[in-house]
């Protein structure tokens, strides 16, 4: 498999929103790019619209807003969800490199 | 990944607390944990999901919310795994994450007290500063920060063992792992054969591109690594180290590197402090007293481990006198620890746990409950108020 079909397979476009709060991505257009380079070559992968301090303040509170319904989640169920986590990340093994997929310290 | 997801299932199921005997009559005290909150999660480059895994897994068992500040160096495998988690969670699910441009955020994320516990893994000079960040807010911290790990090689030891738990230890991940084996301890009987076999080994391992089977060791993470390792073996020429193979930055394009066995002293500087690189310091002894105290004789406290056939060297290195780290084991190296213990280290290395055994309970918060079942109310210390 070639980097190119990897990323595709992975949903990692030329450039990609650096933020997630739950309700969606979030990139501001002016926000400056992190470059991710392949260490292996020296060339750029892909590059991330860096979050912006209102981005976060977007994470931070509806991360302080979730914990208030999935504290009240039964803790067997929220074992559940990671359940789900983890059978979707067994699905993607071969796409995610096998360093990160089984990897000890 | 997978694994902890697997154990964070079984552990959703065992959130124990404690019941106690209280000391009243008719009373009854137990407690319990609830969750703790928002977990703030800053995971460096070389662990880019798994770090975040381990924490975010067992937090989100616990029933916390976790934020995730990923590497600069590898931002793309976090957009990913966000990816996956999206896949399947609806909203409230498990990570949110944001990847700044530069530390400002990074700092107000450090001094949100909406963020009740910050995971950081990442170096000493940093987590020191994020640990007394948080300390001054009075948040609960977990730090994860460096190793200086040794392998004691006694009189004893199956040099068969010792071989490949030495390449993979330090040759491994090219060196940048907090684990890697950095010093290699080996008694005076052993050092010339020892060293013999681990150069013919090094001299085998084929460096690449790390999605090619073939190859044993990639490249460091960036050119200022390369220019730490070309620091750090100019450090060993200027102490009086003596290098024994490698020592080499390899062409580009990439930055690769050779990996590298200098014979050392434990009191030279550069062997004092972590190189994130393939270089591993060999340094004779002659008693395991000795041994031990140059294996302490280090700011960290991480991984350590000795390679014997004699029980009562073993066992001294696990007792009280033996390892001050947080990780010691026994004819396997200081790398490769897997999931189901708690992780982490002492001393620099920052005191934090996670993964396995009751690392679980930093997640969450304790409650210490008592019931009173009687008609009386009777005070502590036997005091009494008389109300008339």
């Amino acid at each position: 498999m070639n980097k190119a079909e990897i990323l595709k397979g992975l949903g990692i476009a030329e450039v990609n929103p650096g933020a997630w709060s739950g309700d969606g991505w979030h990139a501001a257009p002016d926000a400056p790019l992190v470059q991710s380079l392949d260490p292996a070559t020296g060339e750029l992968i892909a590059s991330v619209r860096a979050a912006t301090e209102a981005d976060y303040e977007r994470v931070a509170a509806s991360a302080a807003a979730a914990f208030q319904k999935w504290r009240d989640v039964p803790a067997p169920r929220r074992g559940e969800a990671v359940r789900l986590v983890g059978d979707a990340l067994r699905a993607k093994k071969d796409l995610l490199p096998r360093a990160t997929a089984k990897s000890r310290r | 990944m997978i694994d902890i997801a697997d154990f964070a299932v079984g552990q959703s199921r065992m959130l124990y607390g404690l019941a106690m005997h209280s000391e009243r009559p008719q009373h009854r005290m137990y407690e319990q944990w609830h969750p703790l909150g928002v977990v703030g999660i800053i995971s460096a480059f070389n662990f880019p999901v798994a770090v975040w895994s381990w924490n975010a897994f067992l937090a989100a068992v616990c029933g916390d919310i976790c934020i995730w500040k990923p590497s600069h160096n590898t931002p793309l495998c976090a957009i990913a795994v966000q990816r996956i988690c999206n896949e399947v969670m609806a909203r409230e699910s498990l990570p949110p994450i944001f990847i700044p441009a530069d530390n400002s955020l990074a700092s107000r994320f450090v001094d949100d007290r909406r963020v009740a516990l910050l995971s950081f893994t990442g170096s000493t000079n940093v987590g020191r500063r994020v640990g007394e960040r948080i300390a001054t807010r009075l948040g609960r911290s977990l730090l994860e920060l460096g190793g200086n790990n040794a392998i004691i090689v006694d009189e004893f030891a199956n040099l068969d063992l010792v071989v490949p738990a030495v390449l993979f230890g330090s040759v491994g991940t090219a060196g940048q792992r907090c684990t890697t084996t950095r010093r290699l301890l080996v008694h005076q009987s052993r050092i010339a054969e020892l060293e013999r076999r681990l150069i013919a080994a090094y001299k085998q391992v084929r460096i690449g591109n790390p999605l090619d089977p073939q190859v044993l060791m990639g490249p460091l993470v960036d050119a200022s690594a390369v220019r730490r390792y070309e620091a750090a073996l100019g450090d060993v020429h200027s102490q009086g180290g003596e290098i024994l193979c490698g020592g080499h930055v390899l062409p580009g394009p990439g930055f690769f590197v050779e990996p590298t066995i200098v014979r050392a002293r434990n009191d030279m500087p550069v062997v004092r402090h972590e190189t994130f690189a393939p270089i591993l310091y060999v340094i004779p002894f002659k008693t395991l007293d000795e041994a031990i105290a140059m294996h302490n004789d280090t700011d960290y406290g991480l991984s350590s481990a000795i390679f014997t056939d004699r029980l009562q060297h073993a066992e001294r290195f696990l007792s009280v006198s033996g390892s001050d780290c947080g990780i010691a084991n026994v004819n396997i190296g200081t790398s490769g620890a897997e999931i189901g213990g708690a992780f982490g280290g002492e001393k620099d290395t920052g005191g934090g746990r996670e993964a396995g055994s009751d690392s679980w309970k930093v997640y969450m918060r304790r409650q210490t409950n008592t019931i009173n079942y009687s008609s009386e109310l009777p005070l502590a210390q036997g005091i009494r108020f008389d109300l008339g």
